[in-house]
């Protein structure tokens, strides 16, 4: 029977299994120092406080910082091997649909990566309870996580999820040096938005302006009205609320899609 | 890359892709497997379309690049992630092929030498009995007696579904290998003939003195005298001097190619 070109379920399986045997060891070593570095984090920022009690929430930025930090620099790992001429070879002539590549690599650096994350952050919880309950009693503990902690965790992950397609996309065009070149093009697409935004802003608003430069890209500009007399009148015209809610609703779930969609068809036209 | 490349590989040959250095024989090679698109024409190897990589072409190609990557495993965790993508893949003859360069099976690839593991990756590449195989400069980092295992283990895996396709610059290498000549110069292929046609038409030889043959269409000297071609009026297909044509065929004037 003539299997699928584009997906393949034991073949994906099998090229899931060979991408774990080939990274385990580096994969464990992350995950140890993970987890070091949370225990770390976690103990410094309990016995450098002056304060007996223990807050919990003084773990939320680090939860935050280190799900970012490790989170993105491991996604802009995605495909260094396609910066490697040996290594690129033998990932895009393993027989295995780009499809099946690609979901292997998104499925490991999200579902994976979060699992393991949480698993890790889980550890060196218990692990820095654990010493902390050691030291004597010298320490008490009182939950004081805020009330719209999950409004709060849901914005992060929104968060999360966007900057993890960008690096991905841009580990699949920058497979050397991803992040800092990755960074470099976000800076430079910014910069790009900001200067036509202003360009039209100032053609469309002439002379209504508060500054040349100071309307907000999406989101509206600060006007003046009768500038020229002493008693002016300053009003921020705001973009409508549906397009606001679509522009907030496409950063949420359309643009990461979108971006991993960018991303596998540039792993499809690859070139060694 | 190449400018009006129209060239055709058939299966049961093993086909000697010959060129300097930076001829474009990577470069076509490439090409056939689908890291390098064509930025005009199409590329199709086995009725599919080369740079779309697709599973079931790439399952039965197999390249063994001149550098090339293992993954610091063991042989048998190599063998047991890779070859389950290749449905030919023929355990024995892996372990025939490892025995013939006599690389132990329990060794791991990152204690090996540069030149044992090309000697896992061609034994392996053998033995996923795909319909195309190329290699790129196989020969380089082998020692003479493993030139010679080489020539022994790829003798003995041709067959008639199989195109075999190996580049190199040490032609020397190919002596009694190939069945089919390919030279490559300047991103143009400028030479394609089978060993049994070159052999018909010409006559490798060596002669004390230039004086002692007649129509010679290409001459080396040596301290020991000269090797020349003439061409073959007996029809008899003689001994083919590899490394001699290929210098003939580089040669400016063109005369060998004006007799094909």
């Amino acid at each position: 029977m003539q299997t699928s070109n584009v997906f393949h379920a034991p073949r994906f399986g099998a090229y899931f299994k060979k991408h774990i045997v080939d990274n385990l060891r580096l994969y464990l070593m992350s995950l140890v120092v993970l987890v070091g570095a949370l225990i770390a984090l976690g103990l410094i920022s309990i016995f450098t406080d002056n304060q007996v009690l223990i807050r919990p929430s003084r773990l939320l930025p680090f939860y935050a910082i280190l799900l970012f930090g490790a989170g993105l620099i491991f996604t802009g790992f995605s495909f260094i091997q396609l910066g490697d001429k040996p290594k690129g070879i033998d990932y895009l002539l393993l027989p295995a649909s780009h499809l099946e590549k690609f979901l292997t690599t998104l499925l490991i650096t999200t579902v994976g990566f979060l699992l393991v994350y949480h698993i890790a952050f889980g550890a060196a919880t218990f692990i820095s309870g654990v010493i902390v309950a050691l030291s004597n009693n010298k320490y008490s503990m009182k939950s004081d996580l805020p009330d719209d902690l999950s409004r709060d965790l849901q914005l992060l992950y929104h968060w999360w999820f966007m900057c993890q397609a960008i690096i991905l996309l841009g580990s699949a065009y920058f497979p050397k040096y991803s992040i800092v070149k990755t960074l470099f093009a976000v800076f430079i697409f910014i910069l790009l938005i900001g200067v036509v935004n202003a360009t039209f802003m100032n053609i469309l608003f002439y002379g209504h302006l508060a500054h040349w430069a100071a309307s907000v890209p999406f989101f509206g500009a600060p006007l003046i009205e009768n500038g020229h007399v002493e008693e002016y009148r300053s009003v921020f015209l705001k973009s409508p609320k549906w397009l606001l809610d679509a522009l907030y609703f496409a950063w949420r779930f359309i643009l990461p899609p979108a971006l991993w969609v960018l991303a596998y068809l540039r792993l499809k036209d690859k070139e060694i | 890359m190449f400018e009006g490349l129209n060239l055709e590989l058939e299966a049961g040959h093993v086909y000697g892709l010959l060129g300097k250095n930076g001829a474009g024989k990577s470069s076509l090679l490439k090409q056939i497997a689908g890291l390098l698109f064509p930025k005009s024409g199409t590329c199709t190897v086995m009725g599919y379309d080369a740079q779309r990589r697709q599973p079931a072409f790439l399952s039965n190609l197999f390249l063994v690049p001149e550098e090339f990557y293992l993954p610091q495993v063991t042989i048998n965790r190599y063998v047991n992630t890779y070859a389950p993508f290749y449905s030919n893949f023929d355990e024995s003859a892996f372990q025939a092929y490892l025995n013939e360069f006599k690389v132990p099976r329990d060794q791991k690839l990152t204690e090996m030498s540069y030149g044992q593991k090309k000697k896992v990756i061609i034994s392996f590449g053998l033995a996923t009995n795909t319909k195309c195989l190329i290699m790129d400069e196989p020969t380089n980092g082998l020692d003479i007696p493993s030139k010679s295992q080489f020539r022994k283990v790829i003798a003995a895996a041709v067959n008639e579904e199989k195109c075999i396709v190996i580049s190199t610059h040490q032609v020397r290498d190919l002596d009694n290998l190939i069945d089919s000549i390919v030279v490559i110069d300047n991103h143009r292929i400028i030479f394609k003939q089978d060993v049994e046609t070159v052999t018909e038409r010409l006559h490798f030889r060596s002669v004390k003195q230039l004086e002692e043959a007649e129509n010679v269409l290409f001459s080396e000297s040596s301290g020991l005298g000269h090797a020349i071609i003439t061409e073959n009026t007996g029809g008899t297909p003689g001994r083919l001097d590899m490394e001699l044509l290929f210098n003939a065929v580089l040669e400016p004037s063109g005369r060998i190619n004006q007799l094909f």
